[in-house]
């Protein structure tokens, strides 16, 4: 493991690596920082400037814009109060009172320090959680994977921000959506409608730059030419003392505890980890009542929260090939681009990727802070601009995007769908997560039940038959009685 | 009126992204621009690379550049017909293996036909292998076979796909043998290869010379296979009985080669031809039949377009007398 991360530390220090990585930290500030554009969309926007480069720079830029964008989010919400970022509206509890104050800079110099901290909580156990659980997942069977994707998608539709009934729907519309093509046993063509394009199903790349490019320009449509009201437009950042930081131990701990650990949840992730994080420090403080009247344990928390998820949603993604949030799904897909093959071998085969990407976190996280700590009013001044002019660049970028994944304009036209779709979901509030996680954990889960069966010729004994599986299963039917416990007693 | 204005100009950009993308057709002086070889895969895979290095190849043998284009999509259906529906000038060819386009047509009802094109050569031929993991213990695939008799039922064989060659011969063998043992459709390579390293199934059926390196490092055995091995750069390979060794009449293994819309001139099809033969005989393409773990081969159009419409009839029968 050593070896791998020095070797890749090797392979990253090229300068050309290092810019793109810088650059892609400058941009994910930024895009978080702009409320209404987020981490998949930029990445989407990405895809086609990443696809002619080598796999490990293309990489580095996206996990750029990945760490970047956590920290970013946090800009607005202290200083106008509207989060960039679904998961730095917690931020805006505390660090807007505090900006108010008269304190913007120091408000924002938490953030930077939280998020930083956290980033780097967050690497270490990704560090060490990734090559252990692989190698543990390289042993997994057909059936072992099956149960890890059911339990991935029962935690997403109960955890979700909202109803665990929408979260539900919605999971089910990705699994229905997931069975259009062949039949991956029998080949028996499934609502394909006599289209051979349609024979391998709707390809998931094309779907997400639907859902997180067309859909995000659309629903954000309403928000032109709206003028933002700044706290303050001149500031400076003020990182806070050190002693202050080691004071709030604490809220650096639980935040990247929580947010590595929820973050490793698929589909979970980043919107609901810091809010759970907050709550926990909030209850153990000697003086709650505090909470909300913009103290710094408010800010340091959810930022650390924030940026651990990024170490968290490694995990899965680079030891199983299950994403943990919207972001890391397009990453898979870019994997596929890149003639990578995500999944339980990835580490097995193309271990120097799995390495470069982890590496690249850690770098990532520490850019970040450069960045905040000397440049942060620039990103501020950017927050004053009407930022529709994006839009058509965002719709041509992420149409390129949906055209390179197989180079034929099928896939335009299935983004450009999903993009309406989209829209019309997250405006009703269901969250589009749910149904992308559907759509990529819908044939692997179907695919692995089937083969496990066949394989036990049959006999549905195969999916409790070592102690894993049982956990699993148990795993999943508490979940779902307890939602459903919950279910009867809210109502009554 | 503003707002209305504004979802307007964006409906008007998403629409002028539909890319419109023509060349003109020029017959005289040919090859004089970029050719195109259009890979019906993703890029990463087996097929993939070997149209990267064979276009490397060409490279080496005409002046002007030549690409790679991965239009994938729809088990390769979706790369082949844009091909067969293109200009027939001979700047986009199409490069794919023989059982690719076979089994897909033995399979499905797909909109292309032996027909529709042109046959330039085939330059890479790989049979399809038999193997299994060595604490099996399996001496032969005729050891396996007597086993799965032994044990009718019990027995598992992989296939990296429920429609392609690697059924196809699972399913003859079992016909032929009387062997029964049951066929696990696994989607696509890479999960049957992780099946056989974790020796989660009996044997498995895959091109080679995927897991080469496995079969070196002594993790896994090669049983049986398809077609002689003869070409394959790991000699202690090269004497595997083929299934016809022992008794089953059939030959199973995948050419890649290039084809060209049915109505492109004679005259371009003779210079790419001669094209494709130097390319294939060249010093750069040995390289990479080296390392990729075969050693190149030419078969010229006639008789490349023989051998896939005999596989084609194989295939068809196959499926009738054994799996329907």
């Amino acid at each position: 493991m050593v070896e791998g991360l020095l070797g890749a530390f090797i392979s990253i220090l090229a300068p050309f690596n290092l810019i793109l990585l810088f650059i892609g930290t400058g941009l994910g500030i930024l895009v978080g920082a702009l409320p209404g554009l987020s981490s998949p969309m930029a990445i989407i926007v990405l895809l086609p400037l990443t696809y002619s480069m080598e796999t490990l720079p293309a990489f580095l830029t996206m996990i750029g814009v990945y760490v970047g964008t956590k920290l970013g989010g946090s800009y607005p919400a202290i200083l106008l109060r509207t989060p960039g970022t679904p998961a730095g509206a917690c931020t805006a509890l505390d660090g807007y009172p505090m900006a108010q104050r008269g304190e913007p800079g120091l408000a924002l110099g938490y953030a930077t320090m939280g998020s930083t901290f956290g980033g780097f909580f967050g690497w270490i156990l990704a560090v060490t959680c990734v090559p252990l659980l692989s190698s543990i997942a390289v042993k997994s069977s057909n059936a072992d994977i099956a149960l890890i994707g059911i339990l991935g998608l029962i935690m997403v539709s109960a955890f979700v921000r909202g109803s665990t009934l929408r979260g539900l729907i919605g999971v089910v519309l990705g699994l229905l959506i997931a069975t259009v093509g062949l039949d991956p046993i029998q080949t028996t063509s499934r609502f394909t409608f006599g289209y051979y394009n349609l024979m391998s199903g709707i390809p998931f790349a094309a779907a997400l730059v639907g859902f997180f490019g067309i859909a995000v320009v659309l629903s954000d449509i309403k928000m032109m030419g709206r003028p933002s009201h700044l706290v303050t437009s001149r500031l400076n950042l003020a990182l806070p003392k050190w002693k202050d930081l080691i004071a709030r131990w604490q809220c650096i701990l639980i935040g990247g505890l929580y947010g590595t650990g929820i973050g490793a949840i698929p589909g979970v992730g980043a919107e609901v980890s810091p809010w759970i994080a907050y709550a926990t420090i909030r209850n153990k403080s000697k003086t709650p009542e505090q909470f909300g009247s913009g103290i710094a344990e408010g800010i340091l928390t959810p930022e650390a929260t924030n940026n651990a998820n990024t170490g968290g949603t490694m995990i899965p993604m680079l030891a199983l090939g299950i994403p943990g949030d919207g972001s890391t799904a397009i990453m898979l897909g870019a994997m596929v681009l890149h003639g990578l093959e995500p999944g339980v071998m990835l580490m097995k085969n193309s271990s120097d990727i799995v390495y470069g990407i982890l590496v690249g976190i850690l770098l990532s996280t520490f850019f970040m802070f450069l960045i905040s700590w000397q440049a942060i009013r620039y990103f501020v001044l950017i927050l004053r601009f009407d930022r529709s002019w994006l839009f058509p660049f965002i719709l041509i970028f992420a149409t390129l995007g949906a055209f390179l994944t197989m180079n034929t304009t099928f896939p335009v036209f299935i983004a450009i769908t999903f993009g309406l779709i989209g829209y019309i979901f997250e405006s009703r509030k269901f969250p589009v997560v749910t149904v992308v996680l559907g759509i990529i954990l819908g044939p692997i889960i179907e695919q692995n039940i089937r083969l496990a069966l066949a394989l036990s010729k049959n006999d549905w004994y195969t999916f409790v038959a070592t102690w894993p599986r049982k956990v699993m299963v148990a795993a999943i039917l508490g979940l779902l009685a307890y939602e459903i416990y919950k279910g009867l007693t809210t109502k009554s | 009126m503003k707002r209305l204005g504004q979802i307007l100009v964006i409906l008007i950009t998403l629409f002028l992204l539909i890319p419109i993308g023509a060349d003109r057709a020029q017959t005289e002086d040919y090859p004089g621009k970029t050719i195109h070889i259009v890979v019906p895969w993703k890029a990463g895979g087996g097929t993939d690379a070997i149209g990267r290095g064979f276009a490397e190849a060409m490279k080496t043998v005409v002046d002007v550049s030549v690409v790679v284009d991965n239009i994938s999509g729809a088990g390769g259906v979706t790369g082949t017909v844009k091909v067969a529906k293109s200009r027939p000038d001979g700047y986009t060819l199409l490069m794919n293996g023989t059982t690719d386009m076979t089994a897909v047509l033995t399979f499905k009802k797909v909109p292309f036909s032996l027909d529709d094109l042109t046959y330039i050569g085939g330059f890479f031929t790989s049979p399809t292998w038999v193997l299994c993991h060595k604490d099996r213990g399996y001496k032969d695939l005729e050891d396996f076979l007597a086993k799965a008799k032994a044990n009718p039922g019990n027995l598992t064989v992989g296939t990296a796909g429920p429609a392609g060659a690697q059924m196809l011969m699972a399913s003859a063998i079992k016909g032929i043998t009387g062997a029964d043992f049951r066929i696990i459709p696994y989607s696509g390579g890479k999960d049957l290869k992780k099946a056989l390293i974790g020796n989660q199934v009996y044997a498995g059926i895959i091109h080679a010379p995927v897991l080469l390196a496995e079969v070196k490092a002594g993790l896994i055995k090669i049983l049986g296979t398809g077609m002689p091995l003869d070409k394959i750069t790991y000699p202690p390979a090269r004497d595997i009985k083929t299934l016809k060794d022992i008794g089953i009449p059939i030959e199973i293994g995948i050419t890649r080669g290039i084809y060209v819309p049915k109505a492109t001139p004679q005259g371009i099809t003779s210079r790419l031809s001669e094209i494709v033969e130097k390319a294939a005989k060249s010093e750069r393409f040995k390289e990479f039949g080296n390392k990729f773990g075969f050693a190149p081969v030419w078969i010229p159009g006639p008789k490349f377009e023989k051998q896939i419409r005999s596989e084609l009839s194989l295939f068809e029968d196959i499926k009738a007398k054994h799996i329907d």
